[in-house]
C-alpha cells in the first residue's frame, strides 16, 4: 500500500513483454546450479570465516500439516570471506536482514541454506552440543547495553562466568585474568564488585565487550554496538574496538546503519537491501567508486557536518518494501532512479565487476 | 547539600536524608503547582520582547525535577532566542536538557515532579482578537481580526496555555507511532486540529485543509486520509505528523529529533521536506537533535547544550568553522565523517557527563576538558561574547577578553 502513496514517478518505456514465470524458473535453475558448484569448492584456509550463499527464511503461513506455504526471506544468498584481523562492515536500512545475517552466522538462527565455514570447519549442520566448543571462538556484542546484561550479578561475576564455564584459565587464576581483561577494556578494578545498573551506557558497553572477549574469541559479531550511545561515548567505544582488534588479532563483523562509523572501522563493506547483498568490496572500492545506485543514494543521504559543503542528493522516493512481499525482478527497482523495464522482471546477477568488488545491477551489465 | 556530599562518600542515602529531601520537595512542589493552577488575568502574563525580531526568547529558564534522590536541575539557566523566519538547531548529548527546554516551551513538563522553577519564555503570538469571554471578534466583512500579543509562557496558568499549544506553537515528536492515536484514522486526527483551532470551521473546510496539508508534505491524500496509523511506514507517519503540526499554521514549530527513528534515506526525504516547508510557511523552526550533520544542513543558528546549560551559541558557520568551547570542538572531532582520513585514532572526550543530582560548583566540563586551567576551579564561567552573534561560556575566552 505504501509504495503507491508517494508522489514519485518511475519512467516507463514501452518494451517487449517479459514472461515472469518463465524468467523466474530459469533464474531459479541457474542459481541452484551456481550454488551447488560453489558449495563444492574447497575451503579457503586463510579465512577465519567464510559464508557461502547463506539463506535464512522465516515461515509466515503453515498448512494444517506444518507445511510452509508462505515464507519471509530475511537473508537471501549472501557470500563473503573474512580473514583474521579484518573487519567486515554490513550496512543497510532497518529490515534489510543485516542483524539476521549476523545471528545466522553464529547459528543463533538455524540457517535455511548455504554454508558457514569457521576456521576451516563447516559448522552449518552441527548440533548444539557440538557448537558449544565453537561458540567459545565466536562471540557477539549487542546493540542495547541496558538489556543485555543480567542485573543480578556483579561485573566480576558476569565476566568470570564465561571464563569458568569454558575453562579458559585454572580456577585460582580467574580473578587475576578478569582484572587484566577489565583493565584492557578501560574498566577500573574497583568496578569488580559493582552491579550493571550503576554504570552509564558507555561503561556497560565496555562490560559487554569485556564479556565477549573473556573467552579469547577469534570472531566477534558487533551488532550495532554504538547506535545507542552518544557521539562522545561512541568515539571511545570505536577506538577501544580498534585497539583490541590490533592486540588480539580479532575478526569483526560490524553491523551498523551508520555509514560513517562503518567507514571508519571496516576493511571490507557489504551493502544489503531487502535481504540481498547489493554490493560488496573493499572500503576503498565502495567509498571511492560505488557501483550500485543504492550504494550511491545511501552515501548521498548521509548529512554532512560541514555547512559549507552541500552534497548533491540522489533522492530515493518511497519506502523500503515489505520483506514478506518483495518486488519481482531487481529488489531495488521500486525506488531506483535509473530503473528500466528489464529491472522489473529479471533478477540481476551478483557478479565481480572489479577484482574483489561485487555488485548486482542490470545497468552495470549493460555498461560492460 | 551536606546530605549529598555524604551520599557521594557512602554511595547511598539514609532514611533521614530521604525524608528531608521529600519534605523539601513537597513544599516546593506545592508552591509551584499552586502557581501553575492559579487563575490570573491576562495582564499578569503579558510582557514585552527584548528584540522584536525574535519570535521566541528563552531567558534564564530553570526546569527542575524534584526526585527522591534530590533535585535534578535538568535545565539550569538556559537562554537563547529564535529569530523570525529562521531555523535554530539545539544540539547536545542525551540528558543535556535540550528536550526538556522544548517541553517547557510547550508546558508539557510532567508534573508534579517536573516544574518550571524560574525564568521566562517570551513568545510573540498572533491570534484572533477575542472578547472578554474568549470568543473571537468578527469584523464587519465577516473575517476575523488578528492581533499580536506577547505572552510569558513560563508565567501563564496552565489552563490558559491552549491559546498557544498546538495552534501557535506546534510540535513534531521523535516517535511518530506513539504520537499518533492508533484508534482514529489519519483524517479524523488531522481534521481535529482545524476544528479546534479555527473558529467556525465546518467539517468540509477541515477536510479540505487536511487534504491541502497532506499534499504539502508529499502524500497523495486520497490514499491516506482514511487509513489508520499502523498502515503507514515510519517515514509516512512522520510526514503525517508534520502535516498535523502545519495544519493550524503555527508561528513556531518545535521538531524534537524528527528523524532519529528513521533510516538514512527516509531521513534525507524528511529533511528535504522540512527545508522546503521552511520557505513556504510564515514561521520559525526549533530543531532539536543530537546529529551534527542534520544541524549543519538545516540550521541558521546553533545552540550547543551540555548538562543543562548552554555552553556555546552562534550562527551555523561560526559554530562549525570557528568553534570555541572545548566541548564543541571535541564533539565535532569525535564524530566519524564520510570524508575522514583512514588510520587515525578517533578523537574522544574522556569520561562521562557529571551526575545531575550533584553538580559541581565549577565548570561542568572541567573533568573532561583537555585545555582546562587553574581558573576553571572557580565559579561557573559567564557567557562571553566572541562576535555579535557568537557567545561561549568558557574561562579560556573570558581571560582573553580581560587582557584585551
Amino acid at each position: 500500500m505504501t509504495e503507491n502513496m508517494e508522489t514519485s514517478v518511475i519512467e516507463t518505456v514501452e518494451t517487449p513483454q517479459y514472461d515472469d514465470a518463465a524468467l523466474a524458473a530459469e533464474y531459479q535453475a541457474r542459481r541452484q546450479q551456481q550454488i551447488e558448484e560453489d558449495l563444492a569448492q574447497p575451503f579457503d584456509p586463510d579465512c577465519v570465516l567464510e559464508v557461502r550463499h547463506l539463506r535464512k527464511c522465516f515461515p509466515l503461513k503453515k498448512t494444517m500439516f506444518g507445511k510452509v506455504t508462505k515464507e519471509l526471506v530475511a537473508v537471501d544468498d549472501i557470500s563473503f570471506k573474512l580473514k583474521a584481523g579484518e573487519t567486515l562492515g554490513i550496512v543497510g536500512e532497518s529490515g534489510c536482514g543485516k542483524t539476521t545475517a549476523g545471528r545466522a552466522i553464529l547459528k543463533l538462527h538455524e540457517p535455511t541454506g548455504g554454508q558457514i565455514i569457521f576456521n576451516g570447519q563447516d559448522i552449518t549442520h552441527l548440533k548444539s552440543s557440538q557448537m558449544r566448543e565453537i561458540r567459545k571462538q565466536m562471540q557477539i556484542i549487542f546493540q542495547d547495553p541496558y538489556s543485555s546484561l543480567p542485573p543480578r550479578d556483579t561485573v566480576g561475576g558476569l565476566l568470570s562466568e564465561p571464563v569458568e564455564v569454558h575453562g579458559i584459565v585454572p580456577k585460582e587464576q580467574i580473578k587475576d585474568y578478569v582484572l587484566e581483561l577489565m583493565d584492557k577494556c578501560g574498566l577500573r578494578d574497583y568496578y569488580f564488585e559493582r552491579y550493571p545498573h550503576e554504570f552509564s551506557g558507555g561503561q556497560r558497553q565496555r562490560i559487554c565487550i569485556a564479556r565477549a572477549l573473556s573467552v579469547n574469541p577469534k570472531l566477534v559479531i558487533c551488532d550495532e554496538p554504538v547506535s545507542a550511545l552518544d557521539v562522545s561515548i561512541q568515539a571511545q567505544i570505536i577506538n577501544l574496538l580498534k585497539q583490541l582488534q590490533r592486540e588480539m588479532n580479532l575478526a569483526y563483523v560490524f553491523i551498523s546503519h551508520d555509514l560513517s562509523v562503518v567507514k571508519f572501522i571496516s576493511d571490507k563493506i557489504g551493502v544489503m537491501y531487502l535481504g540481498g547483498m547489493m554490493e560488496f568490496g573493499s572500503k576503498e572500492d565502495i567509498f571511492t567508486n560505488p557501483l550500485h545506485p543504492y550504494t550511491k543514494a545511501l552515501f548521498s543521504a548521509v548529512p554532512n557536518p560541514d555547512p559549507t559543503r552541500k552534497m548533491q542528493r540522489i533522492a530515493l522516493g518511497g519506502d523500503i518494501p515489505s520483506p514478506a512481499n518483495p518486488p519481482k525482478g531487481c529488489r531495488f527497482h521500486t525506488r531506483c532512479p535509473y530503473a528500466k523495464e528489464i529491472c522489473k522482471h529479471v533478477v540481476p546477477e551478483y557478479k565481480e565487476y572489479e577484482p574483489g568488488h561485487f555488485a548486482a545491477c542490470h545497468l552495470l551489465e549493460e555498461e560492460q | 547539600m551536606a546530605g549529598k556530599n555524604k551520599k557521594a562518600e557512602r554511595g547511598y542515602l539514609t532514611g533521614r536524608e530521604i525524608r528531608a529531601i521529600a519534605k523539601a520537595n513537597a513544599k516546593e512542589i506545592r508552591r509551584l503547582e499552586a502557581y501553575k493552577n492559579r487563575k490570573a488575568d491576562e495582564e499578569e502574563f503579558l510582557t514585552e520582547m527584548h528584540d522584536p525580531d525574535n519570535i521566541l526568547e528563552i531567558d534564564g529558564l530553570h526546569t527542575y525535577f524534584y526526585t527522591e534522590q534530590g533535585v535534578v536541575k535538568a535545565v539550569n539557566g538556559v537562554s537563547y532566542n529564535v529569530p523570525k523566519h529562521s531555523v535554530v538547531g539545539v544540539v547536545g548529548e542525551s540528558g543535556c536538557g535540550k528536550s526538556v527546554t522544548s517541553m517547557s516551551v510547550m508546558r508539557l513538563i510532567q508534573g508534579p515532579t517536573g516544574q518550571i522553577a524560574d525564568g521566562s519564555i517570551r513568545f510573540q503570538s498572533k491570534d484572533f482578537k477575542r472578547d472578554a469571554k474568549g470568543n473571537p471578534v468578527k469584523a464587519e466583512d465577516g473575517s476575523f481580526e488578528m492581533e499580536e500579543k506577547i505572552y510569558d509562557i513560563a508565567k501563564m496558568p496552565i489552563r490558559e496555555i491552549h491559546r498557544l499549544r498546538g495552534k501557535q506553537i506546534a510540535m513534531i515528536f521523535q516517535e511518530p507511532m506513539t504520537s499518533l492515536n492508533p484508534v482514529f484514522t489519519i483524517g479524523q486526527q488531522l481534521d481535529e486540529v482545524t476544528l479546534i483551532h479555527i473558529p467556525g470551521a465546518t467539517k468540509q473546510q477541515a477536510k479540505e485543509k487536511s487534504y491541502e496539508m497532506l499534499r504539502l508534505v508529499g502524500i497523495i491524500p486520497e490514499n491516506v486520509y482514511n487509513a489508520f496509523p499502523h498502515e503507514l511506514s515510519g517515514g509516512m507517519r512522520q510526514r503525517v505528523m508534520i502535516a498535523m503540526a502545519l495544519a493550524a499554521e503555527p508561528r513556531l514549530i518545535i521538531a524534537d529529533e524528527p528523524t532519529t527513528a528513521l533510516d538514512v534515506t527516509i531521513q534525507a526525504q524528511i529533511l528535504e521536506l522540512l527545508q522546503d516547508i521552511k520557505n513556504k510557511i510564515d514561521g520559525s523552526i526549533l530543531l532539536i537533535t543530537h546529529d551534527l550533520g542534520v544541524i549543519a544542513e538545516m540550521a541558521d543558528y546553533v545552540v550547543v547544550m551540555y548538562a543543562g546549560k548552554v555552553i556555546e551559541k552562534g550562527t551555523v558557520m561560526e559554530i562549525f568553522q570557528d568553534p570555541r568551547h572545548p566541548y564543541t570542538i571535541g564533539l565535532q572531532k569525535s564524530k566519524p565523517t564520510m570524508t575522514l582520513d583512514d588510520g587515525v585514532e578517533l578523537y574522544n572526550i574522556p569520561g562521562n557527563v557529571p551526575n545531575p543530582t550533584n553538580m559541581p560548583n565549577h565548570c561542568y566540563f572541567k573533568e573532561r576538558c583537555a585545555s582546562c586551567t587553574a581558573c576553571c576551579n572557580g565559579e561557573y564561567p559567564e557567557m562571553v561574547q566572541v562576535s555579535p552573534t557568537h557567545f561561549v561560556a568558557c574561562h579560556l575566552y573570558g581571560e582573553e577578553a580581560h587582557n584585551d
